[in-house]
């Protein structure tokens, strides 16, 4: 299915290779989450993100967060470094799939230059990279308003990473090219689409101190979407209207910009983005803002998020597109209350209740209804690194 | 008696430990900003002045918490967390921990920085570059 040979086999060759000449150099990491939710409306499916196919339906879901990973880190020399990460979770199949969530060699020289080549996770959002590592978020998960605009979160390619010091600010540069191709599954339809990313590249740019950081991200990819079900619905339209909705190498960008303090024992994190994608897979802009509080091992916090459409679902073509599009709307809020408990340097737990309100028909990031209905979904995990 | 002794002793070397962080008597840097250090530990960047510092972890939980609590200003807990996040994203590695008698060997490298006890440090071989206030 996938024509192109992925950078990351290359890297997991040369990791395994290595492993295997000195395996005294490697350091080996776990990590993991196991989480129990309920969602207490049953006409909604409460998932982690749209790539998902289960979740909480009144019934308590032990898959929605759970996961385990292994990491393991060679050093090669001084400069050169190989990391391999791969993860356990259910997948859109909702079956148990072990992955490869990175793989990439790393190259630091001694001026806070690093590169990396590779597979990689997708850097637009704050939590991007570690949004498997529990133990290193404060929320049981990360808004889907936001993280759940752009869904792929890997690519293969290269990423270059630059930080220094302006007197006493720091600043990091992040710029990264490559490409992706994955399979995103239309649940309401029971459709699998898969999803090419090509002339992938990305700037993020990170300022601020150790209390506060302001961050600004720009990420732009080529995508075109092959699935029979909707080559089908846009061979049927005016060609005027099939131009606009087809997903065929479309220039699409992701926008955000977000400001994260942790100031005494305060936090704050505020992430907002807007995505465009000129066809079908609608316009979109989202935000979230979170604020604890640390007392101790215990970190109580609340957290608001909103999605909304820059672009009608609600459209009157006389074709079969005004159905499809209906059921892209993803406008919704989420209003979050939770805890995290540090048990000790290994091992948290959180609790986390969502109050979810769909907007529109067929509102909101889970598979639903057409007339919007509220959810209560309460979240008890326990994140583990070793 | 003696116990009584021995605990004074003990809860005045608490009280009185002063941490300083160190570096090796040849590195060029006189004195290090608390921000920069703050930087260093946090994984912000790992040069200073175009210096590369390898900072270490003292396994002293006493001097740990304090340095902790005065210049990175996070508990042991939150500090834990933060650093899984460098980890787990390739982004750095685990800071090496030493125990207190590695220090004087630790310091023998160049470009090494540790905190540690003020009352143990060899002015013939370590440069104190930031005290803690």
């Amino acid at each position: 299915m996938y024509r192109r040979i992925n950078l990351y086999k290359i890297i997991l060759s040369f990791f395994i290779f290595s492993v295997s000449l000195i395996a005294s150099d490697i350091d080996i990491k776990t990590f993991g989450t196991i989480g129990a939710t309920y969602n207490d409306n049953s006409n909604y499916i409460h998932r982690k993100n749209t790539l998902q196919k289960s979740g909480s339906s009144d019934d308590l879901y032990f898959g929605t967060d759970s996961l385990v990973g292994i990491q393991g880190i060679y050093k090669i020399n001084h400069n050169f470094t190989a990391l391999l990460q791969s993860l356990a979770q259910k997948d859109y199949k909702n079956e148990i799939k072990v992955s490869i969530d990175s793989g990439y060699l790393r190259y630091e020289n001694d001026n806070n230059l690093i590169v990396k080549l590779g597979r990689m996770r997708t850097p637009y959002y704050r939590n991007s990279d570690n949004q498997n590592i529990g133990y290193s978020k404060l929320l049981v998960r990360e808004p889907i308003e936001v993280y759940g605009q752009v869904p792929f979160e890997g690519y293969d390619g290269i990423e270059l990473l630059y930080t220094d010091l302006l007197g006493d600010y720091f600043y990091n540069i992040q710029v990264s090219y490559g490409e992706e191709t994955f399979i995103a599954p239309i649940h309401s339809q029971n459709e699998e689409v898969e999803i090419t990313l090509d002339n992938l590249y990305s700037a993020n740019l990170t300022f601020g101190t150790s209390e506060v950081e302001i961050r600004a991200t720009y990420m732009h990819g080529k995508i075109s979407a092959n699935n029979t079900m909707i080559d089908t619905i846009m061979s049927t339209l005016p060609a005027s209207l099939a131009r606009e909705y087809e997903l065929k190498n479309k220039s699409s960008y992701y926008l955000g910009f977000g400001i994260f303090i942790d100031y005494n024992n305060f936090i704050f994190n505020s992430e907002i983005g807007q995505r465009k994608v000129p066809s079908f897979y609608p316009d979109i802009k989202a935000i979230y803002a979170t604020a604890g509080y640390k007392i101790k091992n215990y970190t109580p916090y609340i957290s608001f998020s909103q999605s909304k459409m820059l672009q009608e679902t609600q459209i009157n073509t006389a074709t079969a597109l005004d159905s499809f599009m209906a059921i892209q709307n993803l406008s919704q809020s989420t209003k979050s209350v939770g805890v995290k408990y540090f048990i000790n340097k290994n091992i948290d737990l959180k609790f986390q209740y969502d109050h979810i309100t769909p907007d529109g028909e067929y509102g909101g990031f889970y598979v639903g209804v057409k007339d919007p209905q509220t959810m209560n979904v309460y979240t008890l995990m326990l994140d583990f690194v070793f | 008696m003696r116990r009584v002794l021995l605990s004074f002793f003990l809860l005045s070397s608490f009280l009185l430990a002063q941490v300083v962080i160190v570096t090796n008597k040849e590195t060029y840097l006189d004195a290090i900003s608390k921000e920069k250090i703050k930087y260093v530990y946090l994984g912000k960047v790992n040069s200073i002045d175009g210096i590369k510092f390898t900072p270490y972890i003292l396994n002293d939980k006493t001097i740990h918490e304090q340095f902790l609590e005065k210049v990175i200003e996070k508990t042991n807990a939150q500090y834990q967390s933060y650093w899984s996040r460098l980890l787990f994203t390739g982004r750095n590695s685990f800071l090496k921990t030493i125990e207190v008698d590695m220090i004087s060997t630790v310091l023998s490298k160049p470009n090494t920085l540790v905190y540690m006890d003020e009352s143990q440090v060899d002015t013939t071989k370590h440069k104190v570059v930031y005290k803690v206030k």
